[in-house]
């Protein structure tokens, strides 16, 4: 065994020695019989192409860290790194630094040893770059484009792993040019692990690329190192590397892009990428990306089946802008990009006032006219939350907002429509109207999850002062008000919604055709599909028996918050099989005929379950987003599936579970959790009552949820 | 050429059959008297080991000389006339040259069958011993690390060979790499059988237990006034965590936080690594430290007092 011979012109070597060999490889080979003069003529070659490589080849070792599993390397092994420039730059398989080491060591062919440093990793192609402190490296002299590589041809894989000394070859040959969605070349050269990192040259010893364990497999992770002595190996292609370099030098990890759409579910293999879900932080649904698109092509590639769009997508890295053109409405349109590396969950942006409720006249109409110096058009507010944006601009309940975000907003349905067009941190210029002064405040929205508990529940005096509507509040006034309250009890109504089998009892406050209230809709199981008492054997239900009772007696637990914050409380009837498609139609179909008929508003709409009927109103309340503004689940049997929310379309969760099940607590606990990280508003309670059998009534804090239901 | 290789190529039948271990494995004829040469492996720890040979023939084989350094065996075969490799005028392979390798791997030639041959190329040569305490093996010499998986029940014992028909060396045991468990292909050159093969059959040699390096009375870093950090975890780092005042340390410029990362030129991964390599270092000898204190590398030759 003899050391290489320093080369001071490697490529004036290579193209002396090697090039002769090489051809006479390939006559040789033509020849259907190997003969011992192909062999020879290989092993030049090979040798040859060995040699003028070795200068761009370094050892590298590593010390500390600690290995992930036993299965992987244990942080002991050697690897091979690929100098790419004659600064110091080293690509290494990020394989190799797994373990997180303390210290990188790179032995160059001339045996001087440096310290390493990290310098960034590209996640998507698993290959990290170092350097080292050194001005006279020799990099790969020569890439092969991709394009020109041809599946078949002879590569040769190249490290310095088993022996500082000398370089380890392996012959195979070009598998595949495109794998991982384009990220890697395939070859049967041995890329055994511990020549992970290596390079993969041809014949003429240039650079096919560098070898990494990018996978095929599942998405395109990391393979755990499965193949690898199966005759399947991954190299970056060249091109792409010397890319990235240039990106990495930078300091900062390349990320893979996300566009931050899913997909409607194939039902076939040829099912053409229409939009399901666009995630709204992504920087496609700022561009405009929406459900329903149709994504046609991305960067002039053509996108005929949804597997093709994660192929095109696989190989970017966040930050790259892409051209996505999507069909909408039989319209063809260009959008630009730009792909993101994390998107985080819509968090819907809170202000922190609650609008009036006050009754809108019926006869809208003619809002210009009625837009006079006595009646100042805009939104009144009722009520400030503590320690929210508003309160902290000193915005005080009895302000009229007359315009937000520069543009004038007459109704509470007008403000709204603007408020959902901002995001989080976004500072949004309000002009109010105070004792007949107009001010210009700047409040700076936060996300709707970080207001507390607490500040939700503190009601400050100052709020008593503002009217609900055009009535006294009482639920906060003095005795003589409660007196006058009973006049106040909300009238019962029988009504016959087409599709629902039993006829919906309701309950409004009198003066419900003024227009302007909420509505509360109690899903209720039909009477036979009842749990029974053989269910819920601790339960005395000696005087309280829901087989029997008749659906309006269910609604009087309602009366007192009918009649004071305004509100229709309707009961229906439906079978809770979960998913069921009809079940959900039903729903919608007699909350849209409630609307129809009291003019109730869907921003002040909740639905109210429990048990297994509660799960149905979460699925229809998530997959009709926009029916309803908050659901109310008491001891759900269960919760899901949970998606994410879209501006405009939030919901705001009263989640109430049994402090007689510790099950369910448990449960619960996990649901929220979820819920949270999708930046759902939660507010849970224990249920007081006893079993499920009983039907759903208000309690203080389901109260002081819905009154906040509608909170901007 | 090859049918001519596979006469040199027996199957060798002995002990195992349980618990992973087969009872076959492959080794070649050396002489045409009927000298085989193969792995030292448990096949052999047995009275009766059975040869067969290409054309069939069954002989009871006695196993007359082992050489635990190289772990290999020399059996014989009351057999004549035997096509065989000469070891006299085996081949050197350098990196890159293409090799057939014969063995009768997973032991699929049955009776007559030829042994399968495998293609690949010579990937490096390199020594084991350069690899202390990663094989579990006391060979230490060089070995062919093949481009071809060789590394499978009863390949061990078989031929590597050129294209031209010459043999280049001997397939050595499934070894597996005990760092990060990758199996090791690797075959034992022709040119270090060649010079343990006339100690196995008799012939006087110079004796060769010199080359084992033995300390009597090894350095440690109390000598030198070192103490490393506490070694907590599987693989700590060889940090200096204090220097004796007045020591051999403190006179290099050794400081605390300083890392130890080479011994002699070999990397130290650890601590235990670095206790393990200065076991073979005799008290007296200097020893050349590479350190890394930020990151810069500095050479630190020590010498116990």
């Amino acid at each position: 065994m003899t050391r290489n011979a320093p080369y001071h012109c490697r490529h004036a070597t290579l193209a002396v020695v090697a090039l002769p060999l090489i051809a006479a490889y390939f006559v040789a080979a033509t020849n259907a019989a190997t003969t011992q003069a192909d062999s020879n003529a290989q092993a030049q070659t090979v040798r040859a192409v060995a040699e003028a490589s070795a200068p761009s080849l370094v050892r590298i070792e590593t010390i500390g860290g600690i290995a992930r599993n036993r299965r992987a390397t244990s942080g002991e092994t050697a690897s091979t790194g690929v100098i790419v420039s004659a600064d110091g730059y080293i690509v290494v398989s990020s394989h190799a630094l797994r373990h997180n080491p303390r210290s990188i060591l790179a032995r160059l062919e001339d045996d001087t040893l440096h310290a390493a440093t990290v310098v960034a990793a590209d996640q998507t192609r698993e290959f990290t770059l170092l350097k080292i402190d050194a001005t006279n490296t020799t990099p790969f002299a020569t890439i092969v484009p991709r394009d020109d590589l041809r599946v078949g041809q002879t590569a040769i894989a190249l490290g310095r792993a088993v022996d500082q000394r000398q370089v380890n070859v392996s012959v195979g040959i070009i598998s595949a040019l495109s794998r991982a969605g384009g990220r890697a070349i395939q070859t049967d050269a041995n890329t055994a692990r511990n020549n992970y990192g290596g390079a993969l040259v041809d014949l003429q010893g240039r650079l096919i690329g560098v070898v990494v364990p990018v996978s095929a497999l599942a998405g395109g992770i990391v393979a755990d190192l499965d193949l690898y002595d199966s005759g399947i190996g991954f190299v970056v292609p060249a091109d792409q590397v010397f890319a990235a370099v240039d990106r990495l030098k930078q300091g900062a990890d390349l990320q893979p892009g996300r566009l931050g759409v899913s997909l409607v579910k194939a039902e076939t293999l040829d099912a053409p990428a229409v939009v399901a879900h666009c995630r709204p932080n992504a920087d496609a649904y700022r561009q405009g990306v929406r459900p329903g698109d149709r994504i046609a092509a991305i960067d002039s590639l053509s996108i005929d089946r949804q597997v093709l769009l994660g192929e095109a997508l696989a190989g970017r890295y966040a930050g790259d802008t892409v051209s996505v053109t999507v069909d909408r409405d039989g319209e063809s349109r260009d959008i630009a990009v730009k792909l993101m590396a994390t998107i985080e969950p819509y968090e819907p942006p809170l202000l922190g006032i609650l609008p009036t409720r006050a009754p809108q006249s019926l006869d809208t109409g003619d809002r210009d006219g009625g837009d006079t110096a006595d009646s100042p058009s805009g939104v009144v507010i009722r009520r400030v939350l503590e320690n929210s944006p508003a309160a902290m601009s000193d915005i005080r309940p009895g302000d009229t907002i007359v315009a937000f975000a520069g543009t004038e907003v007459a109704s509470p349905a007008e403000l709204r429509a603007q408020f959902e067009r901002q995001r989080v941190g976004d500072t949004v210029v309000l002009t109010i109207v105070r004792d007949g002064e107009r001010h210009v405040l700047e409040p700076t929205l936060v996300g709707a999850s970080t207001i507390t508990e607490e500040d939700l529940a503190a009601e400050t005096t100052s709020e008593r002062a503002v009217a609900d509507g055009n009535r006294a509040d009482d639920k906060n006034a003095d005795e003589n008000h409660t007196t006058d309250s009973v006049a106040d009890l909300a009238p019962l109504v029988s009504l016959d919604i087409p599709g629902l089998d039993a006829p919906v009892a309701c309950i409004t406050p009198v003066d419900v055709k003024l227009g302007g209230c909420g509505l509360i809709v109690v899903v209720n199981a039909p009477a036979n599909e009842r749990p029974t008492d053989a269910d819920q054997p601790d339960t005395d239900q000696s005087n309280n028996d829901p087989l029997t009772a008749p659906a309006t007696e269910a609604l009087s637990d309602w009366n007192d918050i009918a009649a004071h914050q305004r509100w229709v409380v309707a009961s229906i009837s439906v079978s809770p099989s979960p998913n069921s498609e009809d079940a959900i139609e039903q729903i919608t179909q007699a909350i849209e005929h409630l609307h129809a008929h009291f003019g109730t508003s869907a921003d002040r709409t909740v639905m109210a379950a429990q048990g297994d009927t509660a799960l149905l109103t979460w699925q229809t309340a998530t997959q009709r987003p926009g029916l309803c503004r908050g659901v109310i689940v008491i001891r759900p049997a269960a919760i899901g599936p949970v998606n994410e929310q879209l501006p405009g379309q939030t919901l705001g969760i009263f989640l109430s579970v049994g402090a007689d099940n510790p099950l369910t607590v448990k449960r619960a606990e996990a649901v929220v959790n979820q819920l949270r990280e999708w930046k759902y508003s939660v507010t849970t309670a224990m249920d007081a009552a006893a079993g499920v059998a009983a039907p759903i009534a208000p309690n203080d804090e389901m109260v002081r949820w819905l009154d906040l239901v509608d909170r901007l | 050429m090859l049918d001519r290789a596979r006469g040199c190529v027996v199957k060798i039948f002995g002990a195992g059959g349980f618990r992973g271990l087969e009872p076959y494995q492959s080794g070649v004829t050396i002489t045409a008297e009927g000298h085989i040469l193969t792995v030292w492996s448990h096949v052999l720890n047995t009275d009766f080991v059975t040869v067969v040979l290409d054309d069939g023939r069954r002989f009871d084989a006695e196993v007359v000389a082992a050489d635990p350094r190289h772990e290999i065996a020399l059996l014989t075969v009351d057999a004549s006339d035997l096509p065989h490799f000469d070891l006299k005028n085996a081949t050197e392979a350098p990196v890159g040259t293409p090799i057939f390798a014969l063995s009768n791997l997973f032991g699929i030639a049955s009776g007559d069958e030829p042994v399968s041959v495998q293609s690949g190329n010579v990937a490096a040569r390199s020594s084991l011993g350069r690899r202390l305490g990663v094989y579990e093996t006391p060979y230490q010499g060089d070995v062919y690390l093949l481009d071809v998986v060789t590394s499978n029940p009863g390949s061990a014992g078989g031929a590597v060979i050129d294209h031209a028909g010459r043999f280049v060396g001997m397939i050595g045991k499934e070894m597996q790499d005990a760092r990060d468990d990758t199996w090791l292909n690797f075959a034992l050159p022709a040119d270090e059988l060649a010079s343990a093969v006339p100690a196995l059959l008799g012939v006087e040699t110079e004796s060769d237990t010199s080359k084992t390096t033995n300390v009597n009375q090894p350095v440690t870093l109390s000598a030198w006034g070192l103490v490393l950090v506490p070694d907590v975890v599987a693989n700590t780092p060889a940090y200096i965590d204090s220097v004796g005042e007045n020591s051999a340390a403190r006179a290099a410029g050794l400081r605390p936080d300083d890392l130890i990362v080479l011994v002699d030129g070999q990397v130290v991964t650890s601590c235990r690594r670095l206790r393990e390599a200065l076991e073979a270092i005799d008290r007296s000898a200097t020893v050349q430290l590479t350190v890394q204190r930020g990151s810069e590398l500095l050479e630190v030759p020590l010498r116990a007092p």
